[in-house]
């Protein structure tokens, strides 16, 4: 049977043919579905952890126990899991088990562009990048058993356009994994100095035996006998062969560790060879220290930044470019949702900070990072998950003085069981004065509302104790903590300006469910036209619900698009807003 | 034809992913390879929304080349002249007169530029402007703008009635049939 499917999920079908029992993942764009469709098979246990480290370590765990385990996560994922990466590959596996990172070459929803196959080079991890869903199923399948053969995690690196394009995919049955036993292995899997040094000279080894699968997998492939040899991998190679009409091609699907034979083999018949992959030079890098004597064009060519397609070849390379028009097109951001509980909290630090022009705002990653957009514009910071909490530390701690708190540090619930405790330990052991505000949306929303810790709504949808945040926070040794709905924009505002006055760590929780999840208010709400002076000062809010009407001079609200959290109320300077 | 692009547009929350996915399932049943684009995230959020569909009998990349798309929909007028490059000069645009304000709308900075179609008009572009909001109010469901826009799409295709019934069928959950092929007959009719 025939199916259309999306990449990531084409991904979890493959391991799910190939008998995984067990599937750990934190969500994280463009990664997400992978897990989102493990859900759908009964046959395998499955489960959100807190953070990406935590869920490689449960997949490790089950792999000991015997069985085949996948987790899943975005390139910056791998930056929490990378301590357990950089050992795994030491201590080998027992069952199968394959990390699927998507990388998000162009940033459509990410922070950075790193290329996961560094990671995978510095651990001698191996790597395998499937073009599209096809090959992202049966690749994974294969990933298992490379897995176990070579005693090696597998990487399935995707990127944005393989995990967010779908087609057509041949589906095939499951097929359960021979059960393994339970490992244990002092030598293996303790690595004190003197097991790690023997672990150390067997990685190479383990690596050499990888290679050898490579060399002859016919996943690797030559095609075509065009005059121009380009070689491509991931759905770039796609790209490549649409923009290259006369070509022969080196499709590579193993990029760690390199089947260098068959490169050399392939580059040795041209004067000059392109080679299309993304975000960076890896493999280009790789073949030019290979020194064949041939010229190698690769990604450095490119514009950064720009993720790679067939008209961002044809320019690059053969300067054809494509038509422009002249149209007055306005640009249109994503931005907090009609109805949004976050919008209040960025609205009253932008009221704050009109006064307090010294306060400085730390953010996080998640939809709140939209707080950042004027004219809420009530951050100053975004690095990394958690790293609200980290550099408000460092900043309070150095503008330090008597008048008050002068940092400020939002994140969001989610966000605060991934990589947040750490920071509210690091605020409350270290008494750095900061006002930590935690937006409790009851759900992970950006990636599409997966449940957490916090919530207590697991993978499956079954329901567990939450964690009580507020306990939380005092057995941390935070003193200060207040729950606000944030509806109340006024109670919410003053309870800001109050801790703001306190000099020691401090916490608001900001309590109210993701308006898609829960909608705030039934009513909705009307602009009295007498009333209005047109002085625009609501607009300020941000609401897609709202606008200005320039012929009559008045600001209106959309009631098909009004979500009724009363926040243009509080805005508007006349009282000419209220209830329809 | 050797090959159909479709480009889908509009603003997030709209339906440009489930039009997109259909005409993927309807060109699959008619034998085509299929190739689809769509985006997920931070791109989500009242953001400019595009999903792109490519049939042929062997499609490679999943993304379009721009002055090649052979049908740019848009479910909002704005997002049709960001998107217009695509379309090629010979290539049909399907207008939804729907206008979301973005954000230097709503904020006050700046004003929707509304003969925004009419410059579409004066660069030489043959469309289709049609007042799917009040006709999917109308109907009764104004979630069903995008499949009022299939309706209107499925005119110019070569892909018999009965297949796009069917895949509407397979493919939207049970209760929304009525609703949504009530929506497309519309569209298909609109004139």
């Amino acid at each position: 049977m025939k199916k259309i499917m999306l990449g990531n999920e084409a991904i979890a079908r493959g391991a799910w043919e190939a008998g995984v029992n067990f599937a750990s993942a934190y969500p994280g764009t463009p990664s997400t579905e992978v897990m989102e469709n493990l859900k759908k098979y009964k046959e395998l246990y499955v489960e959100w952890a807190p953070n990406e480290k935590v869920s490689l370590e449960a997949c490790l765990g089950a792999s000991l126990s015997g069985n085949r385990s996948i987790c899943s996560m975005k390139h910056v994922g791998l930056n929490v899991a990378a301590d357990v990466l950089q050992t795994l590959t030491y201590t080998g596996v027992n069952a199968g088990l394959v990390i699927v990172v998507a990388d998000d070459p162009g940033m459509h929803s990410s922070q950075n562009e790193q290329d996961t196959r560094y990671f995978a080079k510095m651990s001698r991890a191996i790597v395998l990048e499937p073009s599209d869903s096809q090959e992202a199923k049966e690749l994974t399948k294969w990933a298992f058993e490379v897995s176990e053969e070579t005693d090696l995690p597998v990487i399935i690196r995707s990127t944005t356009r393989l995990s967010h394009s779908s087609s057509i995919v041949e589906l095939q049955d499951r097929v359960e994994a021979p059960k393994k036993s339970l490992e244990k292995n002092p030598e293996k899997y303790i690595v004190l100095p003197a097991n790690a040094r023997k672990l150390r000279v067997n990685l190479d080894n383990k690596v050499k035996k990888a290679l050898s699968l490579f060399e002859s997998t016919s996943f690797n492939k030559i095609e075509g006998d065009g005059a121009t040899g380009v070689i491509a991998c991931g759905v770039a190679y796609e790209h490549a062969r649409e923009a290259f009409k006369y070509a022969s091609f080196l499709k590579l699907s193993t990029t760690y560790p390199l089947p260098k034979s068959l490169i050399s083999e392939f580059v040795v018949r041209f004067d000059r060879v392109y080679v299309i992959e993304e975000p960076d030079p890896f493999i280009a890098d790789e073949i030019r220290a290979m020194n064949l004597g041939v010229e190698v064009i690769g990604k450095e060519v490119f514009e950064p930044s720009l993720e790679m397609s067939p008209d961002l070849i044809r320019k690059t390379l053969f300067n054809v470019e494509a038509p422009k028009y002249d149209l007055p097109v306005l640009p249109r951001p994503p931005l907090l949702c009609a109805g949004c509980p976050h919008r209040g909290v960025y609205y009253a630090l932008n009221q704050i900070r009109l006064k307090k022009k010294d306060l400085y705002i730390t953010s996080d990653i998640g939809c709140y990072s939209l707080g950042a957009l004027k004219p809420l514009g009530a951050t100053d910071t975004t690095v990394c998950m958690g790293a609200s909490l980290g550099m408000a530390a460092g900043l309070a701690q150095n503008l330090k003085s008597d008048d008050g708190i002068k940092v400020v540090a939002t994140l969001g619930d989610s966000t605060f069981t991934h990589s947040g405790l750490p920071g509210i330990a690091e605020l409350a052991y270290n008494k750095a004065p900061v006002l930590a505000i935690i937006l409790d949306n009851r759900t992970t929303a950006m990636t599409g509302h997966q449940g957490n810790p916090m919530s207590g709504i697991r993978a499956r949808g079954d329901e567990v104790e939450p964690i009580r945040i507020k306990k939380v926070l005092k057995g941390l040794g935070i003193n200060h903590i207040k729950v606000v709905d944030p509806i109340d924009f006024k109670k919410l505002q003053k309870t800001i300006e109050k801790m703001l006055k306190l000099n020691e760590p401090c916490v608001i929780i900001s309590k109210k469910p993701c308006v898609l999840v829960e909608r705030a208010q039934n009513v909705k709400y009307f602009v009295d036209e007498e009333k209005c002076k047109g002085c625009k000062v609501c607009l300020n809010v941000a609401c897609p619900a709202m606008s200005f009407d320039k012929d009559a001079k008045k600001v209106k609200i959309r009631a098909d698009l009004c979500y009724g959290c009363g926040l243009c109320v509080d805005a508007c300077l006349h009282s000419a807003i209220s209830q329809l | 034809m050797d090959k159909i692009d479709f480009l889908f547009v509009g603003v997030g929350g709209q339906g440009v992913l489930t039009a997109s996915r259909l005409i993927s399932h309807v060109g699959f049943k008619s034998g085509y390879d299929v190739k689809l684009t769509e985006v997920h995230g931070m791109a989500q959020r009242g953001g400019s929304v595009e999903s792109a569909v490519r049939l042929a009998k062997k499609v490679h990349s999943p993304l379009l080349s721009k002055g090649d798309v052979d049908f740019l929909v848009s479910f909002e007028c704005l997002e049709a002249a960001r998107y217009l490059e695509y379309l090629k000069p010979d290539g049909k645009l399907l207008v939804s007169d729907e206008m979301l304000s973005p954000l230097p709308v709503i904020s006050g900075k700046a004003e929707y530029p509304a003969d925004i179609m009419d410059k579409i008009r004066e660069i030489g572009f043959d469309f289709e402007l049609i007042n799917a909001s009040k006709l999917a109010k109308d109907l009764g469901n104004p979630k069903t703008i995008n499949i009022i826009m299939m309706g209107l799409l499925s005119k110019y295709l070569d892909i018999s009635q009965e297949v796009w019934i069917e895949s509407i069928k397979e493919f939207l959950p049970e209760k929304l049939h009525e609703i949504n092929i009530k929506a497309f007959m519309l569209g298909r009719q609109v004139s």
